[in-house]
């Protein structure tokens, strides 16, 4: 499945109305914002249809994912939503993030409990505002990061990456005498932010898959007074494409404007997947600028001083 | 003392909210205490025996309330039980440490939960005893064992 997907949900006294942009969306926040409101009236609806007295306009299927009979519900469901309740025990298991991967629905999941074994994005966890009878989905994130960092006003910069990413913001920080190191994975952030909490912190990671940690990370900056910034693109291979390396690409720069109608779900769980399957496309056989699947190497010609600044930079766009 | 275990125990009520539908007492949103977090968390008025009222949905029995309500409001009235208190938001943090002022709540927590700066709770992961009163400290301990190979149910 692709493309942004509007949910509209109704009975006499409360009316949701949202659009769900991946595949992956997380409700969480507060008690008492109408998160089992919601999945009330789906189940309602799902269940009965109008006769429930719900009314719910959506172009897919809508279902609540529920019970000991969810492996086989789910195998059975195709091109729908899927929405999962809180308190749902096998939504933070392996199993259901494998089954998850290989279907081609979209999933509202409602949990407070991070997800590490689910690749979802910070921009998807979403948090009920209330507004009497219409209450609103709202981006938990969407404020939290810096998107310029060219000079590099840091102690310390905290890669995730450990291959070509952390091999361009090495480059990149020598000249400023910053310190670049790797945390070799998300799960590694936290810790090193812990050992270095006394010093002005640049945290580096891919936005797209950083779901599950970055709860922490934003309550860690909040508790180490706010020595931590965080440079969140979607991954290391979109800032790549969105830089004025490939300005002239008329592909890319269309896919980048609304990458949700390009990306399927079930091929791509991950949009981090998909830029950089679009990258290594857009370089084959190209001598100088073909990018490694394996990401290992960073090829030559992307660390020039003004190759550097512009993929810098492309956050900025 | 707020008694806190990261992850799942054995006797674990996780599902609160079912726990609930099943266990609860009429009587048991009109204490003052009760008033006061479904008046402060669902912006509702108790007005009688399970009869609750709001501008939105007019008045509703307390099964209807948020799963926050209904497992403080469990832990209000069996404080021997062990609840997950991560059908909690951040919001209900602070009735979690008054319940537990005088008298010890043992809980499961499966996210890392925003107490704010001033708190006491104990982690009784691996038989630990002493009491976190630092949030940097609290944060850690959360992560260290939330994130560990065992916390898959």
């Amino acid at each position: 499945m692709k493309g942004k997907i509007k949910i509209y949900v109704k009975n006499s006294h409360i009316t949701f109305s949202f659009i769900l942009e991946r595949n992956v969306t997380v409700i969480t926040g507060d008690s008492g914002t109408g998160k089992t409101k919601l999945i009330n009236m789906v189940r309602n609806y799902s269940e009965l249809g109008k006769s429930s007295g719900v009314t719910l306009k959506c172009d897919k299927p809508c279902i609540v994912l529920e019970g000991r009979n969810w492996k086989k519900e789910l195998s059975d469901t195709h091109n729908s939503v899927v929405f999962v309740e809180e308190s749902t025990r096998f939504i933070t298991s392996q199993a259901f993030a494998q089954a998850i991967r290989q279907s081609d629905n979209y999933y509202v999941l409602i949990t407070r409990e991070p997800l590490p074994q689910i690749p979802y994005s910070i921009d998807c966890i979403k948090k009920i505002i209330k507004n009497n009878g219409n209450p609103k989905l709202e981006s938990i994130y969407r404020n939290i990061r810096v998107k310029d960092i060219l000079n590099f006003p840091y102690d310390i910069v905290i890669t995730e990456d450990s291959k070509s990413g952390f091999q361009l913001f090495t480059r990149a920080t020598e000249k400023y005498r910053v310190r670049c190191i790797s945390s070799h994975g998300k799960s590694g952030i936290i810790n090193l932010l812990d050992r270095y909490k006394n010093k002005r912190i640049l945290v580096i990671a891919d936005s797209s898959a950083l779901g599950a940690e970055i709860r922490e990370l934003v309550h860690f900056k909040a508790i180490n007074n706010n020595r931590t910034d965080f440079f969140l693109p979607e991954s290391f291979e979109w800032l790549i494409l969105k830089s004025d390396i490939f300005a002239e690409n008329n592909r890319i720069k269309t896919i980048l404007k609304s990458p949700v109608d390009y990306i399927e779900s079930q091929e791509f769980f991950s949009w981090e997947r998909f830029f950089t399957h679009l990258l290594v496309e857009e370089t084959r056989n190209n001598t100088e600028f073909e990018y490694p699947e394996n990401k290992s190497e960073l090829p030559v010609i992307y660390q020039t001083d003004a190759n550097m600044e512009s993929i810098i930079n492309a956050m900025k766009k | 003392m707020l008694r806190i275990f990261f992850g799942s125990l054995d006797n674990e009520i996780y599902n609160t909210d079912v726990y609930y539908r099943n266990q609860y007492d009429k009587s048991w949103i009109t204490d003052d205490f009760a008033r006061r977090i479904i008046s402060d968390i669902d912006d509702s008025e108790v007005i009688g025996e399970d009869i609750i009222k709001n501008d939105i949905f007019n008045t509703f029995s307390s099964k209807e309330l948020s799963a926050g309500v209904k497992t403080l409001l469990l832990i209000h009235n069996q404080p021997k039980k062990i609840f997950n208190i991560s059908n909690c938001g951040d919001n209900c943090a602070k009735y979690l440490l008054e319940m537990a002022e005088n008298l010890d709540i043992t809980v499961c927590l499966h996210h890392v939960m925003n107490f704010g700066n001033n708190f006491a709770v104990r982690v009784i992961n691996d038989g630990r005893r002493k009491i976190i009163t630092d949030p940097l400290e609290f944060l850690l301990l959360a992560y260290h064992y939330l994130r560990g190979e065992t916390n898959e149910r």
